[in-house]
C-alpha cells in the first residue's frame, strides 16, 4: 500500500511536511515550552490571522503575509511587555484578537468566495504546496543551524534572563530573533494542522518528552521523534477514515501523550516495590 | 586595599518613579558589606545599579580598570531564588557553567578548562554529587549552593548575593556564611539581607538604603542608629546586651 502511496505528490508532499513540521515545531516547541510562552504563541498563531485576511484581500499568497503580520505582532508584544506599562498577558489578548478582527473584516471585504479558508483555520496537510515545503524546509534549516550554534547562549538566556544581562550579553537582541522565529515556525506550520491546532504541534511533544528527560537538548530530540510518529499516525488515520489531518495529528499527539504518562506512573510503581515500600 | 566600584551621587528608579536618591558608597576589594533596609527602600534598584541592570537617572558608577574591561565578568551575582524557574529543564553542571558564559563567547562551546573549573567549584562547595542532576530536583539549599557556585565561577572581584537567606533553613544559612567568610579573602562581598541577625557577625560594615543611604563603618549597630539613618528596621536582639542586636564580632 506504501509504495502505491507514494507515487501520488500529494502523498510525499504531506509526509515531508509532517516531517518538516515536527522537526520545527519540535525545536521552536521546546523553546517555548521551557520560557512559559505558550500563551504568547497562542496570541502570535491568532494574530496572524489577520495576514491571512489581507493576503486574501490584496490577492497574493496568505502564508506570506501571514509571516508578515506574524512577525511583526510577535515583536510588537516583546517590545510592549517591556517598555511599556501594560501587562503582557493583557497585551497579547489585545492583539489576539485584533488580528482575528483584522482577518475576518479583510475576508468578509474581499469580493467573491474565499477558496481554503478552511485549510487555514483546521489545517489542510494534503493541500501543501510545493513552495510551502520549501519555506518550511529553509525554516527548519535555519533552526536546526542557530539551535546548534548559539545552543549554549539560548539555553542560558531562556534561564536566567537578567544573570546573562550581568554578564553584557544581548539578551534583547537575542529575544527578538527569536521571537520572530517563534512567529515565522507558526506561520509556516499553519498550513499543516491550521491556525486553531497549531499550538498543540507546539507543546505536546515537549509535554511528553518532558515526562522522560530534563535536559533542554534531550526535550528538543524527543519532540522531534514524537512529533514524527504522531504526524505518520495521523496521516494515515486521516487517509483511512477521511477526517482533515490536522485533527487526526493532534489526537493522535494526545494519544502518545496518555500512553507516556501511564508508562511513567506504572515505572514510579515499579521502582517504589523494588525499594519495598 | 583598593577602590573597585565608586558610585557617585546616585539617583535610580524605574520608568518615572526616583527611588534611589543621591546615594554615594564605595566598595573596595576586601569589603564585606551588609545592605539592611525597609522593603521598597531600594536595596535591590541599588544592586541593579551596580550590576548595570538599570541605568541611573543621575550620578555615576565607576568600576576599576579589572572591572570594566575583563571580558570575563568580574562581578558574581546571586539573584533571589523566587526569580528562578525550578522547572527549567537545565542540569546543575550547566547552571554552574552559564557562570562563564561572557568566556564561551556566541559561537564556540565551552572549552574543556571551562569544565575543569566547573568541577573545582563544585567540588569546593561539596556538592559535585548534584552535577549531572536537574535543578528540579534540588532542595532550597542546594539549589542556593548552585547558584553560588555559578556567580564564583568565573573567580570575580566582587561577589553581589540579593537575600541568599530566603528558602534555606538556619542550618544551611550558618553554612553560608562561612563560606562567604572564605571567600570575603578573595573577593569583595555585598549582601543584601532582610535577616539583620546571624549575618551581622559576619559582614565588616553596614549600609542601611532606604532612598538615602547611610553607610556604617562598623557591624556593630543600635535600633537608636537605625533610627537616625531613617531605617525603620526591627532589630532582634541576638546578644546578651539589649538593644545591640547584632551579635559580638567574630575575629
Amino acid at each position: 500500500m506504501i509504495s502505491e502511496l507514494l507515487q501520488y505528490k500529494f502523498i510525499t508532499n504531506s509526509l515531508l511536511a509532517g516531517i518538516l513540521a515536527s522537526i520545527s515545531c519540535g525545536i521552536i516547541g521546546t523553546y517555548i515550552v521551557t520560557r512559559r510562552m505558550v500563551f504568547l504563541s497562542g496570541g502570535i498563531t491568532h494574530a496572524s490571522f489577520g495576514g491571512i485576511g489581507i493576503g486574501y484581500f490584496l490577492g497574493f499568497n496568505p502564508i506570506i503575509s501571514a509571516a508578515i503580520f506574524g512577525v511583526l505582532s510577535a515583536l510588537g508584544i516583546e517590545f510592549a511587555s517591556k517598555r511599556t506599562e501594560v501587562r503582557e498577558d493583557s497585551v497579547i489578548g489585545i492583539l489576539w484578537s485584533f488580528g482575528m478582527a483584522v482577518g475576518i473584516m479583510f475576508i468578509f471585504l474581499t469580493p467573491g468566495y474565499a477558496p481554503n479558508l478552511m485549510s487555514y483555520l483546521f489545517g489542510s496537510i494534503l493541500t501543501v504546496s510545493t513552495l510551502d515545503i520549501l519555506l518550511l524546509a529553509g525554516l527548519s534549516l535555519i533552526l536546526i543551524i542557530v539551535f546548534i550554534t548559539f545552543y549554549q547562549i539560548i539555553l542560558f538566556i531562556s534561564y536566567d534572563q537578567e544573570f546573562a544581562k550581568t554578564h553584557k550579553i544581548a539578551v534583547n537582541l537575542i529575544n527578538y530573533v527569536l521571537i520572530s522565529l517563534v512567529a515565522l515556525t507558526i506561520v509556516l506550520n499553519i498550513k499543516v494542522v491550521g491556525i486553531i491546532l497549531v499550538i498543540s504541534l507546539l507543546t505536546i511533544p515537549q509535554s511528553t518528552a518532558n515526562l522522560f528527560t530534563n535536559d533542554f537538548k534531550n526535550i528538543i530530540i524527543t519532540s522531534i521523534v514524537i512529533g514524527l510518529i504522531g504526524a505518520f499516525l495521523g496521516l494515515v488515520i486521516s487517509y483511512k477514515i477521511n477526517i482533515p489531518s490536522g485533527a487526526s495529528i493532534i489526537f493522535s499527539l494526545v494519544i502518545i501523550f496518555i500512553i507516556a504518562k501511564l508508562v511513567q506512573l506504572l515505572k514510579r510503581k515499579i521502582n517504589l516495590k523494588k525499594q519495598k515500600i | 586595599m583598593s577602590k573597585i566600584v565608586e558610585i557617585k551621587s546616585v539617583f535610580a528608579g524605574y520608568n518615572d518613579e526616583v527611588i534611589l536618591k543621591d546615594v554615594s558608597l564605595d566598595i573596595f576589594d576586601d569589603d564585606f558589606i551588609g545592605i539592611i533596609g525597609p522593603n521598597g527602600g531600594g536595596k535591590t534598584t541599588l544592586l541593579n545599579v551596580i550590576l548595570g541592570l538599570i541605568k541611573p537617572f543621575k550620578g555615576e558608577v565607576k568600576f576599576c580598570d579589572d572591572l570594566k574591561t575583563a571580558r570575563n565578568n568580574k562581578i558574581g551575582y546571586l539573584p533571589q531564588q523566587n526569580k528562578i524557574d525550578k522547572k527549567f529543564p537545565i542540569t546543575v553542571m550547566d547552571v554552574v557553567l552559564s557562570g562563564l558564559i561572557y568566556s564561551a563567547g556566541f559561537f564556540i562551546r565551552h572549552s574543556k578548562a571551562d569544565k575543569v573549573k566547573v568541577d573545582e567549584i563544585l567540588n569546593r562547595l561539596s556538592i559535585f554529587n548534584l552535577k549531572r542532576l536537574p535543578i528540579g530536583e534540588l532542595s532550597g539549599g542546594q539549589m542556593q549552593k548552585v547558584l553560588l557556585a555559578r556567580a564564583i565561577v568565573s573567580s570575580p572581584r566582587l561577589l553581589i548575593l540579593d537575600e541568599p537567606n530566603t528558602f534555606v533553613d538556619n542550618q544551611f544559612e550558618g553554612e553560608l556564611y562561612e563560606i562567604l567568610n572564605k571567600l570575603n579573602k578573595e573577593m569583595a562581598i555585598v549582601i543584601v539581607t532582610h535577616d539583620v541577625g546571624t549575618i551581622a557577625s559576619y559582614v565588616k560594615t553596614i549600609a542601611c538604603v532606604n532612598r538615602n543611604l547611610h553607610y556604617h563603618k562598623s557591624n556593630k549597630i543600635s535600633e537608636e542608629q537605625l533610627a537616625l539613618y531613617n531605617c525603620p528596621i526591627k532589630l532582634i536582639s541576638h546578644g546578651d546586651v539589649p538593644h545591640t542586636i547584632l551579635k559580638t564580632h567574630k575575629h
